[in-house]
C-alpha cells in the first residue's frame, strides 16, 4: 500500500514539475486574472444605463413619468426640447446609440405619445418594461381619478416577488458562470497538455507503473494545478466585489469543477491518443476538441437562459454536460446559499459523479489500447 | 506528421532550376530579379502547401469541421428570446380573478402552461423543466419564482407591466360602458433591427467570433507542429516567407469553416440582407485571428526554448483572450450599459469592431465606406498589421 503511494507520489511530482518550472504557468495564471478583470467590467448595470429623455411636452405629465423613471437608477439625461429640435435631437441620439454611447432615447411627444429606441440585441428588455411600467401606472391613476372624479391613492399590485436568489445579482451571475465554465475548460487543457508533454515517455512509463496509476497521478497534478488557477480566479473575483453566499459552496463547486475538467481532459487525450496515437492527433481530437465542445456546451448549458424553456431534445442534451451541472451548483450553492443536501444540489452531484467515474472509466480503457 | 523538408527534392526538380532556394547574400543584380521573385513563390507555394496540408491531410480536421456544424443551429435554439421562457401558472382563486394574468403573461411572448399544483409546479422549476412559476392564491396575491437572477429581473418589470395592461384593459371595457374614453398614452418602439429576426443578427455574429478563434487555433497549431523543424526552414526561406505563408496557410484552413458557416446560413434560410459587406467583415476579421495566432505562436519562440510556451502559453492565451474578448464583444448586452472603461478596451477588440461593421453595414443597410464604419475596419486592420509586425520579429530572433 504504502508502496503505491509513493510510486503515486513521484508520478504527481513528475506531472507538476513539468508545468510549475515553467514561467509559462504563472504567466497565464496572470493572464486569467485579468479575464476576471473584463468578466466583471461587462456586468450590465441600471446605473449606468445612459437614456436620453426628449421632452417634447414639457408639462407636470411629462415630468412625472420622467421621475418615475428615475426611479429605477437609469443615468438619465433630459432634454426639454421643443419641435423641430426634439426631432433632430431623437435622430441625433438614435446616431449615439450605434456608437453605443446611450443605451435608449424616449421622446415624450406634445400629442402625449412617447416613442422610444433601445440599443438592445435581445428580444425582451428591461428597459421597455420599466417605461411600459411607468405609462400604465399613469394612465391607471389618471383614468381613475378622472372616472370616479377622486384622487385616489396609488395602486398597489397584488404582487409578492419571492425571495428565491434574491440576494444574487445579475452581473455577479454572470461573472460567476463564467467563470465557472472557464475553470472546466482550462482545467481540461491542463490535462491535455500534461498528455502532450509526456507522450514520448509513455511507452517507458507503462513499463514501470500500471495504466491507472498513470492516470490516477495525472487526475491528481490536473486538480492541483487547476486549483491555482480556481484561486486566481475567484480571489481576483472577490476582490472585484463580486459576492457569494456561501464561501464552503465556492470551494466545493469550484473543485468539483476542476476535477470534471481534468477527467474530460484525461478521456479526450486518451480517445486521441487511441485513434490517432501522435501529437498532431493530441492537438487536433483534444485541444480544437476541447474547445469545440467548450463553446458547444456554454452554449446549450443554460448559461445565457435557464434550460427549462428550450426545445425537449435540448434539455436532455444540456442535462447530460457537466457545464450544465457546474452552472446550477454554482447558482444555487455558491451565489444562492442554499445547502447541499437540497434535492436539487444532490442530483447535480450524483450526475456529476456519474459523469467523472464514466470519463475515468472510458479513459482507462481508452488508455490501455493505445499501441506505444 | 511531416516527413520533412523537401527543399531540393521536389516532383518538379527537372523543370526547375537547379538551384531553386538562392541563400539570402546572393547578390540580385537587375538580371536575376526575376528569377529570384519567380523563386520566392515557388517557396511560398511551398511553404503554403505544407501546412495546409499537413491539416487537409488529416481526418481529425474534417472531423473538428463536421462538428462545428452543431454550433449555428445549437445558438439558434438556446438563443434567449421570449419563448424560451416557459412559466407555469398555478391558479387557486380560478374563475373569481378579476384579471385573466394567464393572458396578461402570454401577451407578452412567453410559454405559458397551467400547473394542477404549485408543489408539482416547483419540482419542475428546481429540477429545471421550467423557467418561471407563477401562482395566485386564494387571497388574489400573485407570487411568482424565477430560475435565475437574469430572468428574476426581467420577468419581475415584465409580469408589473403586463399586469397593468391587463388592469387598464378592464377599465377600457368599464370607461366605454360608460361612454367615455380612457386616458392612453401610446407607446411607440423605433427599435433598431426592428423588422429582422434578431436571433439572426446574433447569429451572425456568432459565427464571426467563433471563425476568428477557429482561425488563430488552427494557425497556433501550425506552429506548435513547425517548432521541431523551425530551425531548418530558417536556413532555407526567410523568416517573412514563412511568416506571410503561414498567413495564408491560416486564412485557406479557417475559410473552410468560414464556407462552411455561410453555406449553413444559406441553408437554414437565415436571412442576411447584405451579404457583400458580411462577407468582407467575415474574412476581415478572419485574417485578424490567423494573424493574432502568427504572434501568440511566435512569440514563445522569441521568448524561450521550453515547449511549454507554445503548447501552454499560447494555447491558454488564445483561450482566455477568446472568452475575455467574446464577452467584451457585447454579443447579448450593448456596451452603453457597462463600464465606461469597456469604451476603451473594446477600441482594440476586434470581435466588438466586426460587431459593429456588421450591425451598421448588413443589418441597418450603413454603407461600408461611411466614417464610423471605417473606423471599425481599419482598427481590425491596423491591429492585424502590427500582431504581424510582432509576429515577423518574434520569428526573426526565435
Amino acid at each position: 500500500m504504502r508502496n503505491t503511494f509513493v510510486r503515486l507520489f513521484l508520478l504527481v511530482r513528475a506531472d507538476l514539475r513539468l508545468l510549475l518550472a515553467s514561467p509559462w504557468y504563472y504567466f497565464i495564471l496572470i493572464i486569467c486574472a485579468s479575464i476576471v478583470c473584463s468578466f466583471t467590467l461587462i456586468q450590465p448595470r441600471d446605473d449606468l444605463s445612459r437614456i436620453v429623455v426628449i421632452d417634447e411636452l414639457d408639462s407636470t405629465v411629462s415630468r412625472h413619468l420622467i421621475q418615475e423613471l428615475s426611479r429605477f437608477g437609469y443615468d438619465l439625461q433630459v432634454k426639454a426640447l421643443a419641435p423641430p429640435e426634439s426631432a433632430a435631437a431623437f435622430d441625433a441620439a438614435r446616431e449615439q446609440m450605434r456608437l453605443d454611447q446611450i443605451y435608449a432615447v424616449i421622446l415624450i411627444r406634445e400629442k402625449h405619445e412617447v416613442v422610444y429606441s433601445l440599443a438592445s440585441y435581445l428580444a425582451e428588455d428591461i428597459v421597455r418594461y420599466s417605461l411600459e411600467i411607468v405609462l400604465r401606472q399613469y394612465e391607471y391613476e389618471a383614468h381613475v381619478r378622472r372616472l370616479l372624479d377622486s384622487d385616489r391613492p396609488k395602486m398597489q399590485l397584488p404582487i409578492d416577488e419571492n425571495p428565491l436568489l434574491e440576494s444574487v445579482q445579475d452581473g455577479h451571475d454572470q461573472v460567476g458562470v463564467t467563470i465557472i465554465s472557464g475553470i472546466w475548460y482550462l482545467s481540461g487543457i491542463v490535462a491535455l497538455v500534461l498528455w502532450i508533454l509526456s507522450k514520448d515517455s509513455l511507452a517507458k512509463l507503462s513499463r514501470v507503473y500500471s495504466f491507472s496509476e498513470i492516470l490516477a497521478a495525472r487526475v491528481l497534478a490536473g486538480t492541483s494545478l487547476g486549483t491555482f488557477m480556481v484561486v486566481v480566479f475567484f480571489t481576483t473575483a472577490i476582490l472585484l466585489g463580486v459576492r457569494f453566499q456561501s464561501v464552503p459552496g465556492l470551494i466545493a463547486t469550484s473543485l468539483v469543477a476542476v476535477v470534471t475538467g481534468v477527467l474530460s481532459g484525461l478521456m479526450l487525450g486518451a480517445t486521441s491518443l487511441w485513434i490517432g496515437g501522435s501529437v498532431f492527433s493530441l492537438m487536433m481530437v483534444g485541444l480544437l476538441g476541447i474547445t469545440l465542445l467548450f463553446i458547444l456546451l456554454t452554449i446549450i448549458s443554460g448559461m445565457f437562459v435557464p434550460i427549462g424553456g428550450l426545445p425537449l431534445s435540448i434539455q436532455i442534451i444540456a442535462r447530460g454536460t457537466p457545464i450544465f451541472a457546474l452552472i446550477e451548483l454554482l447558482r444555487w450553492t455558491a451565489l444562492g446559499g442554499e445547502k447541499f443536501t437540497t434535492s436539487s444540489s444532490l442530483q447535480l452531484l450524483t450526475d456529476l459523479a456519474v459523469m467523472n467515474a464514466f470519463q475515468f472509466g472510458i479513459s482507462l480503457l481508452l488508455f490501455r489500447r493505445v499501441r506505444f | 506528421m511531416v516527413t520533412g523538408i523537401p527543399c531540393r527534392a521536389s516532383s518538379r526538380a527537372a523543370s526547375a532550376p537547379k538551384t531553386p532556394y538562392p541563400p539570402k547574400t546572393m547578390t540580385r543584380t537587375a538580371g536575376c530579379y526575376h528569377t529570384v521573385v519567380v523563386r520566392h513563390l515557388r517557396q511560398f507555394r511551398y511553404l503554403v502547401r505544407l501546412d495546409v496540408k499537413q491539416q487537409l491531410s488529416s481526418a481529425w480536421f474534417y472531423l473538428i469541421l463536421i462538428g462545428n456544424l452543431a454550433l449555428p443551429p445549437s445558438w439558434y435554439l438556446t438563443y434567449p428570446d421570449k419563448e424560451s421562457i416557459k412559466v407555469l401558472m398555478v391558479d387557486d382563486l380560478g374563475n373569481r380573478n378579476y384579471l385573466d394574468i394567464e393572458q396578461a403573461i402570454a401577451k407578452e411572448g412567453f410559454q405559458v402552461r397551467r400547473w394542477p399544483t404549485l408543489e408539482g409546479a416547483m419540482d419542475e422549476l428546481v429540477f429545471w423543466r421550467a423557467t418561471a412559476v407563477v401562482h395566485v392564491d386564494a387571497g388574489g396575491t400573485i407570487h411568482w419564482w424565477a430560475a435565475s437572477p437574469r430572468l428574476r429581473k426581467l420577468f419581475s418589470r415584465a409580469v408589473r407591466a403586463s399586469l397593468l395592461g391587463e388592469i387598464n384593459d378592464s377599465l377600457d371595457q368599464q370607461a366605454s360602458r360608460q361612454g367615455q374614453e380612457r386616458y392612453e398614452i401610446p407607446l411607440v418602439a423605433r427599435n433598431f433591427f426592428e423588422g429582422l429576426e434578431r436571433k439572426e443578427v446574433s447569429m451572425a455574429t456568432f459565427l464571426v467570433r467563433t471563425t476568428w478563434y477557429f482561425g488563430g487555433l488552427v494557425t497556433l497549431i501550425t506552429f506548435i507542429m513547425m517548432r521541431v523543424y523551425l530551425s531548418k526552414l530558417k536556413r532555407l526561406y526567410s523568416t517573412s516567407l514563412i511568416l506571410l505563408s503561414k498567413v495564408v496557410a491560416g486564412t485557406i484552413l479557417g475559410s473552410t469553416l468560414m464556407v462552411l458557416f455561410v453555406g449553413w446560413l444559406w441553408l437554414a434560410g437565415i436571412t442576411i440582407p447584405h451579404y457583400p459587406s458580411y462577407l468582407f467583415d467575415f474574412l476581415l476579421v478572419l485574417v485578424h485571428g490567423v494573424t493574432y495566432g502568427c504572434a501568440l505562436g511566435a512569440i514563445p519562440l522569441a521568448i524561450s526554448r521550453d515547449p511549454l510556451g507554445l503548447v501552454f502559453g499560447a494555447l491558454m492565451a488564445i483561450s482566455l483572450s477568446f472568452m475575455g474578448m467574446g464577452q467584451l464583444s457585447a454579443f447579448l448586452n450593448p456596451i452603453s450599459n457597462m463600464h465606461p472603461m469597456v469604451y476603451w478596451i473594446d477600441i482594440f477588440n476586434p470581435l466588438y469592431n466586426s460587431n459593429q461593421v456588421i450591425h451598421n453595414c448588413t443589418f441597418l443597410g450603413d454603407p461600408i465606406t461611411s466614417p464610423t464604419n471605417l473606423a471599425y475596419l481599419w482598427r481590425i486592420g491596423i491591429e492585424a498589421i502590427v500582431l504581424l509586425v510582432v509576429a515577423r520579429i518574434a520569428l526573426g530572433r526565435a
